[in-house]
């Protein structure tokens, strides 16, 4: 596997209302983000990728003569929010808007939601 | 320096980026820095980058950009007189270029081309076939390893295929880890890149085992200059392409064949930094062309047009490299017999040269620069009967001879380090009763590979292969043959190992073609050509015909001599080709025997050694114009 995805939880379960912040290793620099969609349980959860802080360097102006800083990436999270109680199935894939490779990888993610209290 | 939220924000309104902050944030907080395994570690302090001279440049080997150079006044064009014939640049077109800025010779006051595009210019492609990172955070590399791979192109007129997993692997980084260009740069000066078949570009991490050869097999060079953007133009023109750095949204996936501007929509959102390698540049469309690694369905086949000032490309100093050091791997097809183009000398390009009088051999070489004289090294040997076969080979960049012994059989030895040193006996070998010139070659069986060895015994031939164990007599095959000749080729067809091709002369006096397919290991006789040949012929695999490092096949190329002449033999080996042998050019006066070949360095040149009816060895090459008489570089 050359995605390391074991530290993506599962399953999470929270209440109506609550939203939950779910790290995302980003790989964009070969072109791959992340998405996501629902494929069971329209309604009970929204999961969308958002961008973290953006990625700044120490020199945001070069002049055009020193070497460019080390490389950085905006890291991408999926933010889940629970909208009513039930069970919802989303699936998170990363993967290239161009050409023909296939999804470099893929994390189901079970969402329980609870009433709102 | 580090930036608050109040420094971003600033500079968000100035440049129009399209994104803010977490409005949670204060002005007075300072920016966190996210980095995923990115090493500041060789990273050069702008106060200490190199700044370069092009006036430093000197002559190129390659025709175009030594007449380039001497269109920008960058040097006198004396020394390109000096360092090439005139007809290869009148055929080339180049010699009124020269004539016209010769007496005076005003600097064009450093203007470049309004555009340049390495994939033809001289209409010529220079650049290698477009990669693919996916999935890795690993740009750095690959735009790393496509600069040298190009520079090799450019220098030394050879296609190389190189590593990206190399560089990854031998700096310690996974496919989650970003990197810098100063990690590639120090890795390449000190390691060299090797090719795929030592340790290939792979995506998961597995310990980095490149094999035991991977030194001899390694493109070596200096660490990267960096070039300031006002000068990158001026690289561009005269030296080749460059690594830059460009800032990815998401809307750089969908780049194609128009030029790219970022949308300032702000949904458009920083990715984070990239690096590619600027191939060209064209002012009419204000951008520059880069080559990225994200495969062929990124932009047009690969490539695409950048604007300029877009998305901070024009912000950082970019990379370049010279003075490139090709290995014998890249080489081993490109020369055959006694003949061999070595990394040595300062343009690495110094030709080696093993002639025997019948008894012993004698290494003599010449420096890859002006005044082209031939210098005398180690004299060795007192069994051989023929001039030897002379090879570079992935152990530490060995020379290495086989040659037929006066007592019948093969004898082989050896040189550390690039020829540097001594020549050491590797002892007798082979069946009795070997009576031609044998070919040698390293093969691609093992790592460090196989030495594979195809002589005359009796009227057949025989194959004899060295693996760790020794030597070991293989398979007769053939019939009616009068002798062999220095013309054994692993060549580009086959796979997973490429097939084992040879030529040799029959009893008849025509030449007929054998290979080895590697599925069967069954020797094939292929076509016969050619008539009254009584000398044994050299053959190599050279690079005419080949588009990039992919292929087409490059064309076999073949020397011979018959009745005192020189005979150029040549099959057409693109797709389409019907495959048959077409003599092409007659030569040379005095010739005993075709004793090396050679498809160097300078300008894509064959360059041949003769063994003259006088027992002296001759060098003759062959330009865009024709073949030309050089030097009798003294007895054989």
């Amino acid at each position: 596997m050359t995605i390391d995805l074991s530290n993506l939880p599962r399953h999470i379960t929270l209440a109506a209302g609550e939203r939950i912040v779910i790290p995302l290793p980003s790989y964009a620099n070969s072109g791959n983000i992340w998405s996501a969609t629902c494929v069971r349980g329209h309604g009970i959860a929204q999961v969308s990728v958002e961008l973290g802080e953006p990625p700044v360097t120490a020199d945001l102006r070069g002049d055009g003569t020193a070497e460019p800083p080390p490389l950085m990436l905006a890291p991408e999270q999926a933010v889940v929010s629970g909208l009513a109680g039930g069970e919802a199935v989303w699936q998170l894939v990363l993967s290239r808007s161009f050409g023909s490779a296939p999804a470099a990888a893929a994390h189901e993610l079970r969402v329980t939601v609870t009433a709102a209290t | 320096m580090a930036l608050t939220y109040g420094d971003l924000r600033a500079l968000i309104d100035a440049e129009k980026l399209g994104w803010q902050p977490r409005a949670d944030l204060p002005d007075y907080v300072r920016l966190p820095l996210h980095s995923l395994g990115a090493s500041s570690d060789g990273l050069i302090p702008e106060a200490q980058a190199p700044k370069f001279d092009l006036n430093t440049l000197g002559v190129s080997s390659n025709p175009f950009l030594a007449v380039r150079r001497a269109e920008r006044g960058l040097i006198p064009a004396k020394a390109v007189r000096e360092a090439f014939p005139s007809g290869q640049l009148r055929r080339l077109g180049l010699e009124d270029a020269i004539e016209g800025k010769a007496v005076p010779l005003p600097p064009d006051g450093g203007v470049p081309p309004s555009s340049i595009d390495w994939r033809n210019r001289w209409s010529r492609n220079w650049i290698t076939s477009t990669r693919d990172q996916n999935p890795c955070n690993a740009c750095w590399a690959f735009a790393g390893t496509a600069l040298v791979e190009a520079m090799v192109r450019i220098e030394h007129s050879m296609w190389t295929r190189l590593s990206e997993g190399d560089v990854h692997r031998g700096v310690g980084k996974t496919c989650p880890d970003l990197g810098n260009m100063g990690e590639v740069s120090t890795f390449f000066a000190n390691n060299g890149i090797c090719d795929p078949g030592s340790w290939p570009w792979r995506t998961d991490t597995p310990p980095y085992a490149p094999t035991p050869d991977r030194n001899g097999r390694s493109v070596r060079g200096p660490a990267f200059d960096v070039v300031s953007i006002a000068n990158s133009k001026n690289w561009l023109d005269t030296v080749g392409p460059l690594v830059t750095w460009i800032d990815v949204y998401n809307d750089f996936s969908g780049v194609n064949g128009t030029v790219y501007r970022r949308s300032t929509n702000p949904s458009n959102a920083l990715r984070g930094g990239h690096f590619m390698l600027i191939i060209g540049y064209n002012d009419t469309l204000g951008a520059w062309l880069c080559k990225n690694s994200w495969g062929t369905g990124w932009g047009i086949n690969g490539v695409g047009w950048i604007a300029y000032g877009q998305c901070r490309i024009d912000t950082f100093g970019r990379y370049g490299v010279r003075n490139t050091n090709p290995d014998p791997w890249t080489k081993r097809r490109l020369h055959n017999g006694n003949l061999y183009e070595s990394g040595n000398g300062a343009l690495h390009r110094n030709l080696e040269v093993a002639g025997s009088n019948g008894s012993r051999v004698q290494h003599r070489w010449r420096e890859g620069s002006p005044p082209w004289t031939w210098g005398v090294a180690s004299a060795f040997a007192t069994d051989a009967a023929v001039c030897p076969t002379l090879i570079g080979t992935t152990f530490n960049r060995n020379m290495e001879i086989v040659y037929t012994t006066t007592g019948g059989r093969l004898h082989h030895w050896w040189t550390g380090g690039g020829g540097s040193g001594p020549w050491k006996d590797g002892g007798v070998f082979g069946p009795a009763g070997c009576n031609g010139v044998p070919g040698f070659v390293q093969g691609d069986y093992n790592a460090p590979g196989n030495f594979e060895v195809v002589v005359s015994v009796g009227n057949r031939l025989q194959h004899i292969w060295r693996d760790g164990g020794g030597w070991h007599n293989g398979a007769l095959f053939g019939g009616n043959i009068a002798r062999s000749g220095a013309t054994l080729v692993q060549g580009s067809y086959g796979t997973p190992h490429s097939n084992l091709e040879c030529v040799a002369v029959r009893t008849d006096g025509a030449m007929q073609h054998f290979w080895r397919n590697e599925t069967t290991f069954a020797w094939t006789a292929g076509a016969i050509f050619g008539s009254a040949v009584s000398s044994p012929p050299v053959m190599i695999q050279g690079q005419y015909g080949m588009q990039n490092e992919l292929g087409p096949h490059g064309n076999f190329e073949l020397c011979v001599a018959v009745g005192g002449r020189v005979q150029h033999w040549w099959r057409w080996n693109s797709a389409g080709s019907d495959m048959g042998w077409r003599q092409s050019a007659v030569f040379g006066h005095d010739v005993q025997a075709v004793a090396g070949l050679c498809e160097g360095s300078w300008g894509m040149n064959l360059e041949l050694i003769v063994l003259r009816t006088d027992s002296k060895l001759q060098h003759y090459w062959r330009d865009g114009s024709g073949w030309h008489e050089g030097a009798i570089i003294g007895p054989a």
